[in-house]
């Protein structure tokens, strides 16, 4: 059997033009490429319209795009990591590309978490967006994306990365890891960032981190600069106009990966790890379940023209907005204020109604 | 060349599959009963492919596509059907035509599955109303178009399946010219689990034939058959941007009881009682058009929310034909919703 006999023979599924086997370079050529199950180190693609299918099993080292309209399909048990690379261990600088992440894979950074007032864009992150218009997709929940400071990112501190998309996958952050405010399992820090059926884990700094160690859980979901140097909102990059369509955290007890009780102590920042949006202008959540198992968790919404519509939040803590603020048809604990308009909502007033098995 | 480098073509071949990490191509062909018991396989299904035998996915996180024109003939299992943790993690995406069924000679003397989704972490990814999973009816037996969650003998399985999507598919249940059977439903999510978060999303699906209403039901035709459209008894799940619209239901077109539902931005209509019946607390249903009940009376509510059920929002959404909601839950939040003659 050839290698040809699967890329160009006829009545079978896809015709490639090239077949790599393992120990091979992956090719970055433009054109339509597959690569069988096995090793192959850093993958940078720099040429436009290159398109790949790995099999199932393959393991890189990295993968980055800096080219155009790229698309990336891989099969299944896809590894790459744990490693530690400044731009990601998956990283985006080009427009218009397509990653698939097939099931069961794991992208793991193992890297330093950025410091709150880095500027750097990929440390500790798994998955870093710094283009345009792109998309990355799992499978389902089983698509797995771990960093200690991010899972996945769209972030450019110059600014002009917009509209790009993550979905379908599932992020956390390293146990006993983290860097202050900053550490989230996914980062909307680039304008019109969305978050489709995104799941945050979780996974807690860990009790017995200090302050100077980083342990600290910023929020699963955030909204605005990657990193802050004072406060949260005063850095490069925004999320303005992002979304987070029909997510889903688990930040309960019930979580392998750590829950809220685990937490250190010594900041006040532990009590905020729901969606937080600091730098996120008229940014939207909508569909969005946390379960924090009566921890607390809350949703804020600290920048104006913002919406909250249609979400659950089992949580003792709050829901805050600012005066310009949505928030209807939702049920949480209850309102730190009265900002904005407040219609329809359910504040339990403790409590939701408990789950037997979550 | 090493073994696992090697594409498998398959040429009709059937049975039992239990290669690993391999690229498994189906080619255009008739196949009998086809299991994939192995795991991590990317799996292409050519266009023109047909399936005359059981379709089963036992095996876990396999990658598999299906290309057009390809009908099912005798059903779909991913997973098992008894457990939860047993062909986890697959995606299955249709990219064309997409035909599943069921043979109704071999049907079982009680609950009849187009589409079984058992295994957790399941992605059924249609590609719109190309995508059709219908099940015709059967005097004395329950059909089901699809399940999540469901046992052959009708219970549930016994620790939930959890965290699935279901998408982009046209589920139906049809009029067999003769019976309409025991009950049906075009879509059934995990029984027994109404608070356990099981995070299911359901989203972008059409429920019934998208037929025109008829008071006049022929073969072929949804069925009037009780029972209903769609019934989500899972904690979690969110039910989105989905489309119901059947001739003649027979039946609550949209039940919803499991606890912290979610259900938005969907299209409802004819429901052979309630469009919507809301029997779990916690839920929040917003954005949705519920309406037109009962050959369009104006006697029954569009939306019912059962005694009992706590902190429901039921708000901002269009109904009727009934000018109000038949409300008896307690500390919920019901309005800001158009309702009365459409």
């Amino acid at each position: 059997m050839s290698d040809n006999f699967f890329g160009n023979a006829p009545n079978h599924a896809m015709p490639f033009d090239s077949v790599t086997y393992n120990g091979g370079t992956v090719p970055t050529t433009a054109g339509y490429h597959l690569v069988k199950r096995g090793s192959y180190g850093d993958v940078t693609l720099g040429t436009d319209k290159c398109i790949i299918e790995f099999d199932g099993g393959c393991t890189l080292d990295s993968l980055r795009i800096t080219a155009d309209q790229c698309v990336v399909i891989f099969g299944p048990k896809l590894r790459i990591g744990p490693g530690d690379k400044s731009n990601g261990m998956i990283s985006i600088a080009g427009d218009r590309n397509y990653v698939y992440i097939g099931p069961d894979a794991f992208v793991k950074d193992n890297g330093t978490p950025n410091a709150r007032d880095s500027s750097d864009q990929g440390n500790g992150m798994a998955c870093v967006i710094n283009g345009s218009y792109n998309t990355v997709e799992g499978a389902n929940w089983t698509s797995i994306l771990q960093g200690p400071h991010s899972a996945g990112a769209a972030y450019n501190n110059g600014g002009t990365a917009i509209h790009n998309t993550f979905k379908n996958l599932r992020g956390r952050n390293n146990p006993n890891e983290g860097s202050y405010v900053s550490t989230s399992d996914w980062h909307a820090s680039a304008p019109h960032t969305t978050f489709y059926n995104c799941l945050s884990d979780y996974a807690s700094p860990g009790s017995g981190n200090s302050a100077n160690l980083g342990g600290y859980k910023g929020s699963t979901f955030s909204l605005g600069p990657i990193a802050g140097t004072g406060s949260a909102s005063n850095s490069n990059g925004n999320g303005y106009g992002s979304k987070v369509l029909y997510c889903y955290a688990d930040m309960s007890g019930n979580s392998p990966y750590g829950s809220s009780t685990n937490l250190p102590t010594g900041s006040s920042a532990n009590n905020n790890f729901g969606i937080q949006n600091y730098g996120a202008q008229h940014s939207q959540v909508i569909g969005t379940y946390l379960d924090s198992d009566g921890e607390t968790a809350s949703l804020g919404m600290y920048e104006p023209s913002t919406l909250i519509y249609g979400c659950i939040w089992d949580s003792p803590s709050n829901m805050q907005q600012e005066t310009t603020g949505t928030c209807v048809a939702s049920i949480f604990k209850d309102p730190s204020n009265s900002n904005g308009t407040q219609e329809n909502n359910i504040a339990v007033g403790g409590s939701i109604i408990a789950l037997t098995n979550d | 060349m090493p073994k696992y480098s090697q594409t498998i073509n398959l040429e009709g071949h059937s049975g039992i599959h239990s290669e690993e990490y391999e690229r498994i191509v189906f080619t255009r062909g008739n196949y009998t009963a086809v299991e994939i018991t192995g795991d991590y396989n990317v799996i292409i299904i050519n266009a023109g492919c047909r399936f005359d035998g059981r379709f089963i996915v036992s095996g876990n996180y396999n990658k598999i596509t299906i290309h057009n024109d390809v009908n099912f003939n005798n059903g779909i299992l991913i997973g098992a059907d008894t457990d939860a943790s047993v062909g986890v993690g697959n995606h299955i995406k249709c990219l064309g035509k997409t035909f599943v069924t069921r043979d109704p000679n071999d049907y079982n003397d009680h609950s009849n599955y187009a589409l079984q989704i058992n295994g957790n972490y399941t992605h059924w990814e249609g590609s719109g109303m190309n995508t059709k999973v219908a099940l015709q009816t059967a005097s004395s037996k329950r059909t089901y178009a699809c399940v999540i969650g469901r046992q052959a003998d009708g219970d549930a399985v016994s620790a939930p399946t959890k965290w699935c999507i279901v998408e982009k598919t046209n589920f139906m249940v049809l009029y067999d010219g003769s019976s309409h059977g025991a009950g049906k439903l075009a879509l059934l999510v995990s029984g027994s689990a109404s608070d356990i978060a099981c995070g299911h999303l359901i989203a972008g699906n059409w429920f019934g034939s998208l037929g025109e209403y008829d008071t006049s039901v022929s073969a072929g035709q949804d069925t009037t058959g009780g029972g209903g459209m769609v019934e989500l008894n899972a904690g979690t799940t969110r039910f989105v941007e989905n489309h119901i619209q059947p001739v003649y239901t027979g039946g609550i077109n949209l039940g919803v009881y499991g606890k912290r539902n979610i259900v938005l931005f969907n299209h409802v209509a004819h429901g052979g009682s309630y469009g919507l019946q809301l029997y779990q607390d916690n839920c929040v249903v917003s954005g949705n058009l519920i309406y037109w009940n009962d050959a369009k009376s104006s006697s029954t509510s569009s939306m019912n929310i059962g005694s009992g059920v706590d902190r429901a929002v039921v708000a901002g959404n269009r109904g009727g034909n009934r000018a109000s909601i038949t409300d008896n839950s307690t500390n919920s939040s019901v309005s800001n919703n158009e309702l009365g003659a459409l």
